[in-house]
């Protein structure tokens, strides 16, 4: 499709009135298109200022009140408590969300291969520790390169594998796990900000609904959240991702969102498994 | 822009700022600034009034809670906040199995045999002139655009309805509908510029 053959989806796309299936293949244009991002970023401003046009209605005085009463019992995201781990949000409102289930597992039970992974890693790290740990990255790195050449079907995952060998054995990492009181899901994140990534082991997590993901989003005090990128659980609510950290991004709060496939450029739905960091 | 009483007026997005670190009395002056668009766009959408109060303290509780993701570059408050209060209410809607006001209740016929969507309105629960004046300018743009452009513009933004859906809804071909669309939005922008240069 030519970028003017596009350009014609960014009026109803502002409207909301592209049928899903348009929606989602604009969306994925318009990451990459600065045109028609522009184009959609006036005309969302024009349909958002026909909300003016609907019949004045004056809204009752207790509404304030309530408002105001509901704020107090909620924290905004970015002020977040640095108390860990803090309460997980659970996910309200949009049609599609998911509802977690009731129950939580203890983290051990999550994923008792990764912590039998570990150990197994740990041993390997421990009988390398004779050579600079620099070697041991770059031997890693080089037997990783060959697997990837005659393993090609297998590559990924091997390439995800191996930043997790990196990131558990780093020095440099930070764990935080987030199981509120209240009902699953939980998450334990592991942030080695020296090699900028960031890993997610999210639990008892319902895996998202048709057309929809999960994305997680880095946050630095004081701006807009940071898409970190999207992932789903398998059915038995578990999933395992791992990922880089854009430059620069001094993270100090991480979370989770529900959103249509692909993700989104800012959360639309309430965060949750909201995990603090401390700086460096 | 008129002067607050304490000195220079806040503008929105230091305002959402406010809230993101929160500060409730932030989170009030939106609400004072915005609560009244924001009731009536939720009135416009969903047919019972306790509903509408509904889909206005959960979209506030919203903004409450996300407000550090508002991003200025992507559009104003304003519109963050209406997008907000329609896509709830749109929601609350379909989940009731019902259909939007402007869908369930007959149109409205004028002496001069136009329907018209939303029906005809003078006064704005908005406090302060300048909001009533952007509701007054939004009004006189709407309905000077042609009346199949806007019945189609209304009919997506306050039925949630797509364009197929709109073409079914009108027994129009969906082209003629794409063609209104882009049409009427084009005007719509061309006569709102002021506004939304003024960031309104």
């Amino acid at each position: 499709m030519t970028v003017h053959a596009w350009l014609e989806h960014a009026a109803p796309y502002a409207l909301g009135a592209l049928d899903e299936k348009e929606r989602t293949s604009f969306e994925e244009h318009l990451a990459s298109c600065d045109i028609c991002a522009a184009e959609v970023r006036e005309l969302t401003d024009v349909a958002g200022l026909l909300a003016r046009a609907a019949p004045s209605v004056a809204p009752p005085a207790s509404l304030r009140d309530r408002i105001l009463a509901d704020a107090r019992g909620v924290r905004p995201i970015s002020s977040a408590p640095v108390a860990v781990p803090p309460q997980p949000v659970p996910v309200a409102a949009p049609p599609k969300a998911v509802t977690p289930a009731p129950g939580r597992r203890p983290w051990s039970s999550v994923v008792p291969w990764l912590a039998a992974a570990a150990a197994v890693l740990f041993a390997v790290y421990l009988g390398q520790q004779a050579r600079t740990e620099r070697a041991a990255r770059a031997t890693a790195e080089q037997a990783l390169a060959s697997a990837r050449v005659t393993l090609d079907s297998t590559g990924s995952a091997l390439a995800r594998r191996d930043s997790l060998i990196q990131l558990l054995v780093s020095p440099d990492v930070q764990a935080v796990t987030v199981s509120g009181s209240g009902p699953a899901p939980s998450a334990k994140y592991f942030l080695d900000r020296r090699a900028q990534r960031i890993i997610i082991a999210a639990s008892s997590l319902p895996p998202a609904a048709q057309g929809r993901t999960y994305q997680l989003w880095g946050i630095e005090t004081g701006k807009p959240p940071v898409s970190l990128g999207t992932f789903n659980t398998d059915s038995s609510g578990r999933a395992l991702a791992s990922v880089a950290v854009p430059a620069g991004l001094r993270i100090a709060v991480t979370a989770v969102t529900d959103e249509p496939s692909g993700g989104s450029p800012q959360p639309t739905t309430t965060p949750f498994l909201a995990a603090t960091w401390k700086s460096e | 822009m008129p002067t607050h009483p304490a000195g220079v007026q806040t503008s929105d997005s230091a305002l959402v700022a406010q809230a993101a670190a929160g500060d409730e009395r932030a989170l009030g002056e939106l609400y004072d600034r915005y609560g009244g668009m924001a009731f009536s766009l939720a009135c416009a959408i969903v047919v019972e009034h306790a509903d509408a109060e509904e889909v206005v303290a959960d979209a506030f509780a919203q903004v409450w809670r996300s407000a550090s993701g508002f991003e200025p570059s992507r559009g104003s408050v304003a519109a963050w906040l209406a997008t907000i209060v329609r896509t709830r209410a749109l929601d609350l809607v379909r989940s009731r199995k019902r259909r939007a006001r402007v869908l369930e209740e007959a149109a409205v016929v004028t002496d001069e045999g136009e329907t018209l969507v939303l029906a005809p309105t003078l006064e704005s629960p908005d406090r302060g002139a300048e909001l009533a004046e952007t509701s007054t300018i939004v009004r006189k743009s709407l309905a000077e655009l042609p009346p199949p452009q806007r019945r189609v513009i209304e009919l997506a933004y306050f039925g949630g309805l797509s364009q197929s859906e709109i073409a079914a809804q009108l027994s129009e071909p969906l082209g003629t509908v794409k063609t209104r669309m882009r049409a009427g939005m084009d005007k719509l922008r061309q006569a709102l510029r002021p506004l939304l240069e003024a960031g309104t």
